[in-house]
C-alpha cells in the first residue's frame, strides 16, 4: 500500500495523507463506554458535537471506538487534523476525501478536483454543503481539532458548522475550545459537549480495565485508590496499568503510589520505562521525536534494523503505540507519551536529538514526504537543507493552491536566515504574490534586490537566475502596470530559454499585457506559443489561460466562429485539469460568457460572466477585474439593468484610474459606456471613477498627432513589434510605449489595428 | 494590543509535584515543589512564549493552578 497519492484529476493538487482519513484502531484493551456512546449519539440532533479536554482523556480512542458501532447505522467520516490543515485547501482536501471515501453517492473527483483548486469559502463549501443534503444522515468527526491554528482556515469551518444540512453530525475533538461560535450554538441548543468530567473513569470502567481486559487481577480497593489518586484521568490510569503488568507487588506499588506526593506523569512515566527492556526503552526514547512511526523509518532514524519487531512487540504490549492504519504499517506514539519520551531523551541523551532529526529529514526527503522533511528539517536546525527543498519544491505547492503552506514553513525559519538568502526571499515574494499581497511581495523583492548576486543561478525551481525569477515574477504580476508586465516580460523571455519550465509563463504574460495594450496581433503570437509549450511542462495555469485569451481577441476581431470554438475549448480544458473554479483562470469564464454573448445569448452568458468577476476580483490583480467587468457590464445592460451595468462600469473605471499604465483598457471602457448608451443616463455612476483619467474622454480624441507620434504611426503599419520600433528610432522601449498609448487614445481606438484603419480613414497615413 | 513587557518575570504554578528534569521543557525556568505543587518562576520573553509554556503543561497532562507576573520587587530579591 502506499502512504500517500495525488488526489483523483489534477497533478499538482495536495497530497493527501490517506493515515489521516483512518481513525486510530482501538485497542483490544479498550472498554466500551456505553453511557458516552448514547450522548454522541444524541448528538445528531444538534449541528456541532464537542468533545473537549486535555490529553490522555482518550478522545480519540472514544471516537474511534463510537465509530465503529454507529457505522452500522450511518456512514462516519474520519479526519484527523494535523498543522498542514492550516492551509484551507489541504484541510478541505481531506475532508472531502474523507467524506466521499464514506458516502459513495458524493460526486468524488469532481468534489476533490474543485477542492484543490476553487476558492474555499466561496465556491468549495457552498457546493459541499449543497451535495450534503443530498446524502442523508451522516456523521464527520474531525480528531485533534485543537491543531488547527490558523484563523482564517477556522472561520471556514464556522462557515461550514453555521450552514451544515440537520442530517449531518459534525464531531469536533479538540484540548482547547476552539474559536467557532459556541455560545451562539449552545444558546440555540445546538451544542452537545462531552468534556474532561464526563470522560473520567468511574470506578466501575477502571475495574473493568483492570482486571476484566488487563488481568491485573488487582484488590477492588487498589482499583479504587487508583481511580482517586488519578482522578479518573484515563492516561494515568493506562500508565499505572503498564507499571503494574511489569511489577511483582503490585498492592505495594499502588501503594507507594498513593503515598508519594510527586505528579502522576512524573512518579509512573520512570515505572513505564523502567518495566520495559533496556533496548525498547532506547528505541522509545529515541523515536519519539518522529511524528509518525514505521519500520524502515525507525531503522534510518536509528540506523538499525531491528525497528520491525520492536514496533510489533509493543504495539502488541504498550497503549499508548496507536497504529494509523489497518496494515500496521504506520503508527504514532500516544502525545502525551511521545512528550514523557522527549524530556527523558532530552535529559539522557540532548546531544543525539538534532542526529535523530537530521536522519529523518532524509528519510522523509528520499521518500518525497516534503512536509515532514521540512519539519525535521529544522527541527534539527538544518536551515540550509529546510531551505533548499523549500527551494525545489514551492511551485509544486503553490500550483496546487497550498501557498499558505509554504508561508508557514518560511515563517519558522530565523528572521535573519531568510532576509540573508535570495533564494528564500524569492520565494516568499512569489507566495505574496500568488497571495494578492503586494506589499509583501514589494518588500521581500527590495530586500532581495539588496542582497545583489541577482546573476546566482540556476536555481533548483527552474530559473536560469535569481534576476531571471524577479523578472518573471513582475511580468506575471503587474499590478496594473502593462509597461511594467512588456519591460519585464520581455527581459525575461531573454533570460529563460525556448527550453524553460517558465517560457510558457512568460509567453502567457506578454501576451496578455498585449492584449491589454490593445496590441491583438503580437498578443496571438504570444499566446500560441504559450498554447504550444504550456502541455509538455505541466503549467496548465496559463496553458488555460492563453486560450481563453486568444477566444476574447478573436471576438474583437469579429471571428465569432473561432471566438466560440477557443471559449469552449478553454472550458474543456479547465474543467479536465481541475481549474474549472480557480482564481488563476478566472478568463475562461469571461471569455466563455462574451461568446456566448456575441453569439446572442445574454441568459446563458451572465452566469458565466459572472463567475469570471467573481474570481478575477479573488485573483487581486486590477487589469483581470477591468477585462472581466468590462465582459459583464454589456450584458447586465442588455438584460434591462442599466443601473447595475453603470456601477460596474464605473468600477472598472475607478481601478483603471488607479493603475499605473491600464493599456487600451480605458478606451474600451469609454466604449463599453457609450456602447450601453450610458454616457449621459448613467453620467452620475460613472463619472464617479473616471473623472481623474484623460483616457479615453471623448474631448481628447480630436487632439492633434506630435510630429513624433506620426512617425510612430507610420512604423505601426509595418510589421515592427514596440521595442524594434524603439530601436529604429534610437528612443528606450517606454517612451515608444507612452507615445503609442497617446496615440490609441487621441485617435479613441483599443488596438493597433484599429489605429492603423482609423488613421487611413483620417488621412493621416 | 497592549505592548508586552520584555522579560518580565512569571510565576506558573502546577497542581502535583514534578520532577526537577522537566524544567527542561520550560526554558530553564526555576522549579520548586510546594506542598503538592509545583512552581515555575523565571523570565517570559513575550506572549508567545507564555502560550508555549502553557501548551506545554497542557500535552504533560499537567494541571494548571495560575500564571502570575511577578511584581519587579519580589523578582529582584
Amino acid at each position: 500500500m502506499t502512504d500517500t497519492h495525488q488526489a483523483a484529476s489534477r497533478p499538482d493538487a495536495p497530497i493527501l495523507l490517506v493515515t489521516k482519513l483512518h481513525p486510530p484502531a482501538v485497542p483490544a484493551q479498550a472498554i466500551a463506554r456505553e453511557r458516552l456512546f448514547e450522548r454522541l449519539a444524541d448528538g445528531r440532533e444538534g449541528r456541532l458535537t464537542l468533545v473537549a479536554c486535555p490529553p490522555g482523556f482518550g478522545k480519540s480512542t472514544l471516537l474511534a471506538a463510537w465509530r465503529e458501532s454507529e457505522a452500522q447505522r450511518r456512514p462516519v467520516a474520519w479526519m484527523t487534523v494535523d498543522e498542514g490543515d492550516d492551509d484551507a485547501v489541504v484541510l478541505w482536501s481531506h475532508v472531502i476525501e474523507a467524506l466521499c471515501r464514506a458516502c459513495p453517492g458524493l460526486p468524488h473527483a469532481e468534489l476533490s478536483a474543485m477542492a484543490a483548486s476553487a476558492p474555499v469559502l466561496e465556491v468549495v463549501l457552498p457546493r459541499l454543503v449543497n451535495e450534503l443534503v443530498e446524502q442523508g444522515e451522516v456523521a464527520l468527526v474531525l480528531d485533534d481539532f485543537h491543531r488547527l491554528s490558523s484563523a482564517a482556515t477556522r472561520d471556514t469551518v464556522a462557515w461550514f458548522v453555521e450552514h451544515l444540512p440537520a442530517t449531518t453530525q459534525l464531531v469536533i475533538s479538540t484540548r482547547t475550545d476552539p474559536a467557532l461560535p459556541l455560545g451562539t450554538l449552545r444558546a440555540r441548543g445546538q451544542l452537545l459537549e462531552l468534556r474532561a468530567d464526563d470522560l473520567r473513569f468511574t470506578g466501575p470502567e477502571a475495574g473493568e480495565f483492570l482486571t476484566g481486559r488487563l488481568g491485573l487481577d488487582l484488590d477492588p480497593a487498589d482499583v479504587e485508590l487508583l481511580v482517586a489518586r488519578t482522578e479518573g484521568w484515563p492516561a494515568g490510569i493506562y500508565l499505572a496499568a503498564l507499571s503494574l503488568a511489569g511489577a511483582a507487588d503490585r498492592h505495594a506499588l499502588v501503594a507507594a503510589f498513593d503515598g508519594t506526593s510527586a505528579h502522576i506523569v512524573d512518579f509512573l512515566a520512570g515505572e513505564v520505562l523502567a518495566a520495559h527492556a533496556p533496548e525498547l526503552q532506547t528505541f522509545m526514547l529515541r523515536t519519539s521525536v518522529l511524528e509518525r512511526l514505521c519500520a524502515p523509518l525507525c531503522d534510518a532514524v536509528l540506523e538499525d534494523d531491528a525497528s520491525a519487531d520492536a514496533l510489533a512487540l509493543l504495539a502488541r504490549t504498550n497503549l499508548f503505540l496507536v497504529p494509523l492504519d489497518a496494515h500496521r504499517r504506520w503508527y504514532r506514539f500516544h502525545h502525551l507519551f511521545a512528550q514523557i519520551l522527549r524530556v527523558e531523551l532530552e535529559r539522557r541523551e540532548p546531544d543525539l536529538v538534532p542526529g535523530l532529526h537530521r536522519r529523518a529529514f532524509a528519510w522523509h526527503s528520499a521518500h518525497g514526504t516534503t512536509d515532514e522533511a521540512i519539519h525535521h528539517a529544522v527541527a534539527a536546525g538544518a536551515f540550509a537543507e529546510a531551505g533548499a527543498l523549500i527551494a525545489e519544491t514551492w511551485v509544486h505547492y503553490a500550483n496546487a493552491g497550498r501557498t499558505a503552506s509554504v508561508a508557514e514553513w518560511l515563517a519558522r525559519f530565523p528572521r535573519d536566515l531568510v532576509d540573508t538568502d535570495a533564494r528564500l526571499l524569492l520565494v516568499q515574494a512569489w507566495v505574496a504574490a500568488l497571495r494578492g499581497r503586494e506589499d509583501e511581495m514589494r518588500a521581500a523583492v527590495a530586500r532581495a534586490r539588496a542582497l545583489g548576486g541577482l546573476d546566482d543561478g540556476p536555481l533548483p525551481d527552474g530559473f536560469v537566475s535569481l534576476a531571471s525569477s524577479l523578472s518573471v515574477l513582475h511580468a506575471t504580476f503587474g499590478w496594473g502596470d502593462v509597461a511594467a508586465i512588456l519591460e519585464h516580460g520581455e527581459r525575461s523571455a531573454a533570460l529563460e530559454g525556448v527550453e524553460s519550465p517558465w517560457r510558457p509563463v512568460i509567453t502567457w504574460a506578454l501576451g496578455w499585457a498585449h492584449y491589454c495594450d490593445g496590441d491583438l496581433g503580437a498578443a496571438e503570437r504570444r499566446l500560441r506559443e504559450t498554447v504550444a509549450h504550456a502541455p509538455p511542462v505541466d503549467q496548465w495555469i496559463v496553458g488555460v489561460a492563453a486560450v481563453a485569451d486568444l477566444s476574447l481577441i478573436a471576438g474583437m476581431r469579429g471571428d465569432r466562429g473561432e471566438q466560440m470554438r477557443l471559449a469552449l475549448e478553454a472550458a474543456g480544458l479547465a474543467r479536465e485539469r481541475g481549474l474549472t473554479d480557480a482564481v488563476e483562470d478566472g478568463e475562461v469564464h469571461t471569455a466563455l460568457g462574451v461568446a456566448l454573448a456575441a453569439d446572442g445569448r445574454p441568459a446563458e452568458a451572465l452566469p458565466a460572466l459572472e463567475k469570471g468577476v467573481f474570481l478575477r476580483r479573488l485573483w487581486g490583480q486590477p487589469l483581470d477585474l477591468i477585462d472581466g467587468l468590462l465582459g459583464l457590464a454589456p450584458t447586465v445592460a442588455a438584460m434591462g439593468d442599466g443601473a447595475r451595468a453603470a456601477a460596474l462600469l464605473a468600477e472598472a473605471e475607478a481601478l483603471a484610474a488607479a493603475c499605473r499604465d491600464p493599456g487600451v483598457l480605458p478606451v474600451r471602457l469609454a466604449e463599453a459606456v457609450r456602447a450601453a448608451g450610458l454616457d449621459r443616463t448613467g453620467g452620475a455612476a460613472t463619472g464617479a471613477g473616471g473623472g481623474s483619467r484623460a483616457a479615453g474622454r471623448p474631448g481628447n480624441r480630436d487632439a492633434e498627432l506630435s510630429e513624433r507620434e506620426l512617425t510612430i504611426l507610420r512604423l505601426l503599419t509595418g510589421v515592427l513589434s514596440e521595442r524594434e520600433i524603439g530601436q529604429e528610432l534610437y528612443l528606450s522601449f517606454n517612451t515608444v510605449h507612452t507615445h503609442v498609448k497617446a496615440i490609441y487614445r487621441k485617435l479613441g481606438v483599443a488596438s493597433r489595428a484599429d489605429a492603423v484603419a482609423r488613421a487611413r480613414v483620417r488621412r493621416l497615413l | 494590543m497592549t505592548p508586552e513587557a520584555h522579560g518580565r518575570q512569571y510565576e506558573v504554578v502546577l497542581r502535583g509535584e514534578i520532577g526537577d528534569h522537566y524544567a527542561l521543557l520550560f526554558d530553564g525556568m526555576r522549579l520548586e515543589r510546594v506542598a503538592g505543587t509545583t512552581v515555575l518562576t523565571g523570565p517570559v520573553v513575550d506572549q508567545a512564549h507564555l502560550h508555549g509554556v502553557i501548551a506545554r503543561i497542557q500535552e504533560l497532562g499537567i494541571e494548571l493552578v495560575s500564571v502570575n507576573p511577578v511584581p519587579e520587587q519580589r523578582s529582584t530579591s
